[in-house]
C-alpha cells in the first residue's frame, strides 16, 4: 500500500526509529554492564510501535507509554535525563525513583505522559477515566493508550473498553500483540489469538494491523484511530508484532519456542531494515544520510550513557519527603 | 437545629461542595437513581445531573478510571457501597492513588475520595449482612502510605468530615457506618468542614479509664460510660474519628490521666486498627500504662449473616466488665 506521508514526515520517523535502535541496543549493554538498577524491558524490534504513537499524535495530546515504548520516551524527555533515571541516579528525571515505567508528566507543556500502574491492566481503565475528564472539561486533546497482550487479560481492561464505548471518550487503545506475555505464548494466553475482537465486543471500532513491522502500516492506522478518537469515537488498533528478546534483558530467552521466527523476523522483517530499504528505493535518503546520523546519533547515545555512568546514587531527601507521600502533609499521617 | 439521618449528611456534605467548586464529580453504581447503592447520596443527581456518572458494576475498572478524573483536574467522589468490596478496586486505591503524588515526586495530587458503608453492627442489635457485607476494612488500608482514612459515626461528622475530605488533595477513604444509616441526630443548620487532623472527639471525660472506640462502638461506649457513671466510675470517652493521621496526642493526654486503656472496635482483632494505636502508645512512652491494656473487638471468624453477627462483636456489658475489670 502507498501511503500519503511528505518526505520531512517520513525523514522523522526514520531518524526516531533510527535513534531508537541505537539506544536500545546501547541499553543492552548497560544491562549487561550492571549499570540498569531495574529491569529493561527491551523494545528490541518494536522500536518502530512507540516512533509512530509519537508520531500520530501532537504536543496536545496524552499517551501512557508502557513496557516497550522507550523510543516514545526519548522522544518526549531528555535522553540524558532518561538514561541517568534508568541507572538510578540522583541526576535522573525523578532522581532514579521512577525507572521508565512509572515516569509520569502531567503539566500541559510537558511530556503529557500519563502514569502507568506496574499491576498494568489498570492503566487502561484510569487512562481512560482521564480521557472522560477531558471531554467532561471540554479540554482539548486525546488520550492514547498502549498496552501489551499480555496486559489484556486483566479483568479492569475489559471494564475499560466497556466504559469507554459507553462514554464515547476521546481515546484509541493500542494493543501491541507481540505474542508472549512474560513466558506465556498467546495461544495459552487466549483462545481468539485477534486481541481485539474483545474491544470491539465492547463497542469499539477495531482495526487490526497484520503486518506490524512495516511503520507505515502501523502509523496510517494510529492516524485513523487518532482522527476517530478526536471525534469522540473510542477504537482499538491491534498491532501484530513479535518480541525478539525475553520479558525483560537479562532473563534468558531460553523457554521460547519461536526461536527461528525470531531469526527470521531479524532477517526478514525488523521495521528499521525494512523502512530504511524503502525510503531507499524510494529516493528519500541515502547511504551518506544514514551513516550521517547514525554517527550522529551514536555520539549522541554515548555521551548520554558515560554521563549516565558518571552520576550519583540519589540522596534520601531527593526521593523521601512528607510532601511527596501527600499533597496536604499537614493533614497526612505519620511517616 | 434540625434533626438528620446520616445519609442526609453525607448527601448534603458533596451538595454543598459541589456548589462550592465545579470540579467535585460524584462516580459509582446507582449514583443516579438512587443516590448510590446506599443512597448516602440522595438528592445529588437531581442538583447535579451533569456531574453525576453512573457506573455498571464494574468496581475495579470505574476505581481505576476516577483516579484518572482526579488527574486530570476534578474531584472526585466515588462511591463503592459496602467496605467488603473495596477488595475489587484495591488495586486503584493502593497500588494508584496512595501512590502518585509520589511517584510524581510530589506534582500530582489526587484528590479524590472513596466511599463505602463500613460494619456490620449499627444502632440495631447487628444488620446481619453475613461475611460479604458487614466487614469493617480500614486495617485492610491502613498499611498503605499516602492514604488518609476518615471513619466517623455521628451525622454531623459525616458531613463535615466529607466536606473536608472533599478538599483535601489527597485520597481519603471515606468509611462511613453501615449501622447508622438509620441514625438521626440533631445537628446545627450549617455543618462546617470538620479539619482532618487533630480530630479526636472527647464524649465523656473522668480519670478512672481511656475508652478509645470507632464507629459503631461508639454508641454503645457512651452507654456504657453512663451506666459506669452512675455506679461513679467515671471514664475518659474518645471517638477518633479520622484513623489517618490520627489523633495520638488526644488519647494520650488521656492515658497519662488514667493509666488504663481499652479500645473497643468492631474490626477482627488480629491486624486492626486498635493494634496500630497500642503500637504508637507503646513507642511513645510505655510508662503511661499502669496496666497492662485491653482491645475488645471481633472475633478472628467470618460473619454470619442474620442473628449470628451479633455473637461475634463487643456488647456495652462488655465494655462495662472490661473497664470494672482493668480498674
Amino acid at each position: 500500500m502507498e501511503y500519503n506521508y511528505s518526505n520531512e514526515e517520513l525523514l522523522k520517523m526514520y531518524y526516531n526509529l533510527k535513534r531508537g535502535r541505537i539506544f536500545t541496543l546501547k541499553m543492552h549493554e548497560a544491562v549487561y554492564g550492571g549499570l540498569i538498577r531495574s529491569s529493561f524491558h527491551s523494545p528490541y524490534g518494536e522500536e518502530h510501535i512507540g516512533v509512530a504513537q509519537m508520531c500520530a499524535i501532537t504536543q496536545k495530546d496524552w499517551w501512557n507509554g508502557g513496557h516497550r515504548l522507550q523510543t516514545a520516551l526519548i522522544m518526549r524527555y531528555d535522553m540524558k535525563a532518561l538514561i541517568a533515571e534508568l541507572f538510578g541516579h540522583e541526576e535522573g528525571l525523578f532522581h532514579g525513583s521512577a525507572f521508565d515505567y512509572h515516569l509520569s508528566d502531567y503539566t500541559d507543556d510537558g511530556a503529557r505522559k500519563c502514569f502507568g500502574l506496574g499491576t498494568l491492566g489498570g492503566s487502561v481503565a484510569m487512562n481512560t477515566g482521564f480521557a472522560w475528564a477531558l471531554k467532561h472539561q471540554k479540554k482539548d486533546g486525546i488520550v492514547l493508550i498502549s498496552h501489551g497482550d499480555g496486559g489484556c487479560s486483566e479483568g479492569a481492561v475489559y471494564e475499560a473498553w466497556n466504559l469507554a464505548a459507553l462514554y464515547k471518550v476521546p481515546a484509541v487503545y493500542v494493543i501491541v500483540n507481540n505474542g508472549w506475555a512474560m513466558t506465556v505464548p498467546l495461544k495459552r494466553q487466549t483462545a481468539n489469538p485477534n486481541i481485539s475482537d474483545k474491544a470491539a465486543a465492547c463497542g469499539l471500532s477495531q482495526q487490526i494491523v497484520e503486518d506490524g513491522n512495516d511503520i507505515l502500516a502501523v502509523r496510517h492506522a494510529l492516524d485513523i484511530g487518532v482522527e476517530k478518537a478526536r471525534n469522540y469515537e473510542p477504537n482499538v488498533v491491534e498491532i501484530k508484532t513479535l518480541r525478539w528478546e525475553a520479558h525483560y534483558i537479562g532473563q534468558g530467552n531460553d523457554y521460547r519456542d519461536d526461536k527461528e521466527l525470531i531469526e527470521d523476523y531479524k532477517k526478514n522483517n525488523d521495521p528499521l531494515i525494512r523502512y530504511e530499504k524503502y525510503l531507499l528505493e524510494k529516493g528519500v535518503i541515502d547511504q551518506t544520510y544514514i551513516d550521517t546520523i547514525s554517527a550522529e546519533i551514536s555520539a549522541e547515545v554515548d555521551a548520554a550513557f558515560e554521563a549516565g555512568k558518571a552520576g550519583s546514587r540519589p540522596k534520601f531527601d531527593s526521593i523521601y519527603k512528607k510532601e511527596y507521600v501527600y499533597a496536604n502533609p499537614e493533614t497526612g499521617g505519620d511517616l | 437545629m434540625r434533626n438528620i439521618f446520616l445519609n442526609r449528611a453525607i448527601a448534603e456534605a458533596v451538595i454543598k461542595e459541589m456548589e462550592l467548586d465545579p470540579n467535585v464529580v460524584l462516580i459509582g453504581e446507582d449514583v443516579v437513581n438512587r443516590g448510590g447503592g446506599m443512597s448516602a447520596f440522595l438528592g445529588v443527581y437531581n442538583k447535579f445531573p451533569e456531574r453525576c456518572l453512573d457506573m455498571p458494576i464494574a468496581e475495579s475498572g470505574y476505581g481505576h478510571f476516577s483516579n484518572g478524573a482526579a488527574l486530570c483536574g476534578l474531584r472526585p467522589v466515588v462511591d463503592f457501597m459496602f467496605s467488603d468490596f473495596l477488595a475489587l478496586p484495591f488495586d486503584p486505591i493502593v497500588n494508584g492513588a496512595a501512590k502518585f503524588h509520589y511517584c510524581s515526586l510530589g506534582k500530582s495530587p489526587v484528590p479524590i475520595v472513596y466511599v463505602a458503608a463500613n460494619g456490620g453492627r449499627g444502632t440495631y442489635d447487628g444488620v446481619g449482612s453475613g461475611c460479604n457485607h458487614s466487614q469493617t476494612s480500614e486495617a485492610w488500608f491502613m498499611n498503605v502510605p499516602g492514604l488518609k482514612i476518615v471513619a466517623p459515626y455521628y451525622p454531623e461528622d459525616a458531613c463535615g468530615l466529607m466536606r473536608s475530605a472533599i478538599r483535601d488533595n489527597d485520597p481519603v477513604l471515606f468509611l462511613y457506618h453501615e449501622g447508622s444509616l438509620g441514625l438521626k441526630q440533631e445537628v446545627p443548620d450549617e455543618i462546617n468542614p470538620i479539619p482532618l487532623n487533630r480530630a479526636a472527639k472527647v464524649l465523656a471525660e473522668g480519670d478512672a479509664a481511656t475508652v478509645v472506640a470507632i464507629q459503631s462502638m461508639v454508641p454503645l461506649a457512651v452507654k456504657a460510660a453512663k451506666q459506669l457513671a452512675e455506679e461513679g466510675i467515671k471514664v475518659d470517652l474518645i471517638d477518633p474519628r479520622v484513623l489517618i493521621p490520627l489523633d495520638i496526642e488526644k488519647i494520650a493526654d488521656s492515658l497519662k490521666k488514667t493509666g488504663k486503656l481499652i479500645i473497643v472496635t468492631e474490626e477482627h482483632t488480629r491486624g486492626s486498627f486498635a493494634g496500630e494505636i497500642l503500637r504508637q502508645l507503646t513507642e511513645m512512652d510505655i510508662t503511661m500504662f499502669r496496666k497492662s491494656p485491653k482491645v475488645l473487638g471481633a472475633l478472628n471468624t467470618p460473619i454470619a449473616s442474620g442473628y449470628g453477627e451479633a455473637y461475634i462483636m463487643p456488647h456495652t456489658e462488655d465494655i462495662v466488665k472490661a473497664v470494672r475489670d482493668l480498674i
